[in-house]
């Protein structure tokens, strides 16, 4: 009785009434989606019902025995991730059940599947959040869960490795996308790249804060200013092996995505636009080397440049999507009522283009705006850290953070042909199961982190 | 500090016109586009890290700059959405890329989809007979063709055109498109989307006999040619056909068959139509086939003689044997040799009309001279090619026809008495004849000709009714009347008496046998004839206007008035309401 009466005193109610908000407006889109879509007899009963909505009712149902749950035992939670990731988890799913009846037999069940993911994934955000971590760690290994993951960081950063590694010999293709980076797993395929950005962040955020007095200061030799080089060797030489490693396996955009990670990670840990700069040549340097050693990198521009004179082949997709974006206009075509389907892989690499089709300049605008709420939320949980006492956390947060953003702005800068399109997954809205887990993780991750802001 | 502001403002407005310029380059290929939005990127960056307040240095002002970043490439992002999606989304949505090497079209499919979920209004003959409709199959819309039932599908081709989603759509099908698929009414087709209700398109009813048509048609049998009959009192177009033509069934998409072999059917039938074996079976020559009239233009001479008797002397004509209209041009010579016995000596209009002479209408041209003979072609249609406005009919695109080609070879006196027997440079269309034809037939007055008589909803409601439209009168009514006389008369004992060949009805005409160069690689100087006959039925009070062409067929007297008079009779025998 007294809990309960502390829990009502402590209730999140922000988040909780942001959360019911983008319930409903996702709840009335699944139902216009029923309805326009005409894919399913809709019978009245209770069973019909049910089959009807479950895709969208369990996922929402979680979402708010999180927040609940929050309110109990973190308080202190950002308020607003949760509801941002409730709204793209929740278009994400519409899209889904869309797409599904149009993309043929194949990819019937993505909706249900997706559902599933979703679910999964709030289950691995509520265990990052609520299973006593710190308290487990501490009987067992002395060690609370964040100095766990910073310490262990060459582990973590050698099993990456080696994950990324065995998908040479035991990857496959499940898509038809050229690239191996998936395992079997039987009942999913697992993408271990979208394990390995994390990964990657743990260790550059736990390296760079141990070392960032050192990275930081300048390293004399005679009288040449030159950086740290004992310390900054260690760390591009881990990063690029991990880097190289994907680039050899042809995952451009995760390789796009890892380097900017690692740019804006040691920019904030230094404070050095020179490291910016220097990375920047460097990438420029390697884009030109990828562009004439790498066919795939060549013909990638090529198709960026002018999709046109392929667009009957390796620049189909490209110039579908263009066709797509300028036919939703300003509001869509209307939800069920585009074609987005001509597009190949529009549930993963081009669910933007579907979303800018059906639901127009206002609704792509609108994605725009959530992904940056919740980047600008991601960065804010950050710079509430004391940095002093918690920079592992900070760097993370940061780290973090910025995957998510990179991820949103490579694959939808993709779409509309601002960058050469790489495939990757976006965030949360895509159809994909490591890329939902994953993102969830991270989502789970940096509530973890804001949660623990006051404390100290 | 005030410096800040204003960089940061200047590195904004560079931003802006940077983005504004590309934004007026060419749509595609966007390469100036690109470089416009990349340079446009970090002066953005520059203008918002100086515009916003600074933060103390550190992890905290790192954090804001790439906060910074961040919403930088986002707002590049939503600028490029706006032009995709708003400033030039309606030339994006409709451009179409031409591949130079393999010619391989690539364009926009949802319109072609769109069309295919409408349901596609029907057209129908005068009779009401279903000639196109649509229909539902796995949830697609398809053309069909009920017509190819009871009558040959040949025959309709040109006139109904295709629908493909391939190759687009000619005919009726093309210039009635808003009509046939429900676009032409925005606000129905608005309420119809929010309603969910299936959309529409409205039917066609049009002033064709399908029955009459399809045996103009037959009449014509595998002689490339064309046939209209129109009705002289209120325009309507009873049949309009051109041979050889083509089934528009065979290139309608069916979705339940398999794609790849519809295609191939499709591609198939679409290549061999195209081919130049094939004759040019795409071409309605009935609207846009421009042929020299040969002896029906002494029609036009006829009328100019009536109009100016003073000047044509209508009171001394010769038939010669051949006249020599200058020195050192070739003379006008007759078809048939010894006319004169049979127009007499001195001749009059009516037997040098009824015996095709060429040297009396040459005559009558010269005396005539080039202004008023040009006066009475213009008011029939057949003008200088700088008063060219196009065919007379506006349902279906046609040429015109043109008096000369040449500026000023009027002003020549051998083509001037070329062009008053109807060589010269001459070039018509079977319509243009044809309405020529129903000029006379209708006391001197065209009527616009025209193919729909109304357009209906799904519901029956009708949206419009054509209203018959009188042309500027082209002659007087006496003259008109005399002329019918003169088409009376070549049918009853001059040279058109095949076309004399429906019991009871007095048929009116006249023969047309138009050379024209055909040369080949033995004989360069060939010279073939296209048949022609004009006709009108019942000369008294006329119901028919009748114009037929038979490319290199021979004599019009002999194969042009026989199909003419097949054409009359087959009207005639039709089971008419009128009647």
């Amino acid at each position: 009785m007294m809990i309960f009466r502390r829990v009502l005193a402590r209730l999140r109610l922000r988040e909780l009434q942001l959360i019911v908000t983008a319930l409903l407006f996702f709840a009335c889109g699944y139902i216009l989606v029923a309805a326009t879509t005409g894919s399913r007899a809709v019978v009245l009963d209770r069973v019909g019902i049910a089959d009807l909505l479950w895709p969208s009712i369990v996922p929402s149902l979680l979402f708010i025995g999180i927040s609940l749950m929050l309110s109990w035992r973190m308080p202190n939670a950002d308020q607003f991730v949760l509801p941002l990731v409730a709204l793209l988890v929740g278009l994400g799913l519409l899209m889904m059940a869309r797409l599904a009846p149009a993309l043929g037999s194949d990819y019937a069940d993505v909706d249900s599947r997706q559902s599933l993911w979703v679910m999964i994934g709030i289950i691995a955000l509520g265990s990052v959040l609520f299973v006593p971590w710190d308290q487990l760690l501490r009987r067992y290994l002395r060690t609370s869960l964040m100095d766990w993951l910073a310490h262990y960081r060459y582990v973590w950063l050698v099993t990456g490795i080696m994950l990324i590694l065995s998908t040479f010999a035991l990857g496959v293709d499940p898509n038809g996308s050229g690239v191996k980076a998936w395992f079997n797993l039987g009942f999913f395929h697992f993408q271990p790249s979208e394990l390995l950005k994390i990964i990657l962040v743990i260790f550059l955020a736990s390296y760079l804060d141990e070392h960032r007095e050192l990275v930081t200061r300048s390293y004399h030799l005679g009288p040449v200013r030159l950086p740290p080089l004992p310390y900054l060797v260690p760390l591009t030489g881990m990063w690029g092996l991990a880097m190289g490693l994907i680039i050899f396996q042809r995952d451009l955009g995760a390789a796009l995505l890892l380097f900017s990670v690692f740019l804006a990670m040691l920019y904030v840990a230094t404070g050095r636009g020179s490291y910016v700069i220097a990375g920047l040549s460097a990438f420029a340097i390697g884009s030109f080397a990828l562009y004439t050693v790498v066919a795939v990198v060549r013909t990638r521009v090529m198709i960026w440049l002018d999709p046109w004179i392929v667009a009957q082949s390796s620049g189909y997709q490209i110039v579908q999507s263009i066709y797509a974006f300028a036919s939703g206009g300003l509001f869509g075509s209307g939800l069920g009522r585009g074609v987005p389907t001509v597009i190949p892989a529009v549930h993963t690499d081009f669910i933007f283009s579907a979303i800018g089709e059906e639901l127009g300049l206002a609704g792509s605008i609108g994605v725009l705006i959530a992904y940056l709420l919740l980047i600008g939320r991601g960065y804010h949980i950050a710079l509430r850290i004391p940095g002093r006492f918690r920079g592992f956390e900070q760097l993370m947060a940061v780290g973090l953070t910025t995957i998510l953003a990179m991820q949103t702005f490579i694959i939808i800068a993709g779409n509309v042909r601002l960058i050469p399109l790489t495939g990757i997954t976006l965030p949360f809205i895509s159809y994909g199961g490591s890329s939902i887990l994953m993102n969830f993780v991270i989502i789970g991750l940096l509530l973890r982190i804001s949660a623990g802001e006051r404390r100290n | 500090m005030n410096w800040r502001r204003i960089t940061g403002m200047a590195l904004l407005i560079a931003s802006m016109v940077s983005v504004g310029f590309g934004m007026t380059r060419a749509i595609e290929p966007a390469a100036a586009w690109l470089v416009a939005i990349w340079l446009a990127a970090p002066l953005l960056l520059g203008a918002l890290s100086l515009l916003f307040p600074p933060a103390p240095a550190g992890v905290t002002q790192s954090v804001r700059n790439l906060t910074l970043a961040m919403v930088t490439g986002f707002v590049i992002i939503a600028i490029q959405l706006l032009r995709q999606q708003f400033v030039h989304a309606d030339a994006l949505e409709r451009y179409v890329y031409v591949d130079e090497q393999n010619g391989q079209t690539t364009s926009n499919l949802r319109p072609v989809l769109e069309a295919l979920r409408v349901q596609r209004g029907v057209i129908v003959d005068r009779r009401e007979t279903p000639l196109v409709t649509s229909q539902v199959a796995a949830g697609v819309v398809t053309r069909t063709y009920p017509v190819g039932a009871r009558y040959d599908g040949r025959a309709f081709g040109a006139l109904l055109g295709y629908f493909t989603p391939r190759f687009g759509q000619s005919g009726l099908e093309a210039s009635y498109g808003d009509y046939l698929d429900g676009t032409r009414d925005r606000l129905k087709q608005v309420q119809d989307t929010m309603l969910g209700r299936p959309r529409r398109g409205d039917d066609l009813h049009l002033t064709i006999d399908a029955a009459l048509q399809d045996a103009a048609y037959r009449i014509l049998g595998d002689r490339r040619g064309a046939v209209v009959v129109i009705e002289p009192r209120t325009g309507a177009i009873r049949a309009l056909v051109s041979a050889p033509g083509f089934d528009p069934a065979i290139l309608a998409y069916d979705p339940a068959a398999d794609d790849a072999i519809e295609r191939a059917r499709i591609d198939g039938y679409w290549n061999a139509l195209n081919s130049e074996a094939a004759a040019q079976p795409l071409l309605n020559r009935a609207l846009q086939g421009s042929y020299p009239p040969g002896s029906i233009f002494k029609t036009i001479t006829a009328v100019s003689a009536l109009e100016h008797a003073d000047v044509a002397r209508l009171d001394a004509i010769e038939c010669p044997e051949q006249l020599v209209v200058e020195a050192g041009a070739p003379p006008v010579v007759n078809a048939v040799p010894d006319l004169a016995s049979r127009t007499g000596s001195p001749a009059d209009l009516e037997r040098i009309y009824a015996f095709s002479c060429n040297t009396a209408f040459a005559e009558l041209a010269l005396r005539l001279g080039a202004d008023r003979l040009g006066d009475t072609a213009a008011r029939f249609g057949i003008v200088a090619p700088t008063q060219a406005g196009g065919s007379p009919l506006a349902d279906l695109p046609g040429t015109a026809s043109l008096l000369y080609g040449e500026d000023g070879a009027l002003t020549r006196a051998p083509m001037l008495a070329d062009t008053g027997f109807g060589q010269g440079q001459l070039l018509v269309t079977p319509l243009q004849m044809a309405l020529m034809a129903a000029t006379i037939a209708n006391d001197g007055v065209p009527v616009r000709p025209y193919l729909v008589e109304r357009i209906t909803r799904p519901d029956g409601t009708v949206i419009r009714q054509h209203a018959p439209e009188a042309l500027p009168r082209a002659t007087s009514s006496i003259v008109a009347r005399r002329m019918r006389d003169l088409m009376r008369a070549t049918v009853a004992y001059g040279f058109g008496g095949a076309a004399d060949a429906v019991p009871g009805i007095a048929v009116g005409g006249k023969s047309g046998t138009a050379e024209y160069a055909c040369p080949t690689a033995d004989v360069p100087t060939r010279v073939c004839t296209h048949a022609w006959f004009i006709a009108i039925a019942p000369v008294a009070q006329p119901r028919y206007a009748v114009a037929v062409i038979i490319e290199d067929g021979g004599e019009g007297s002999s194969a042009g008035a026989r199909a003419a008079g097949q054409v009359l009779a087959a009207a005639f025998a039709l089971p008419d309401d009128e009647r």
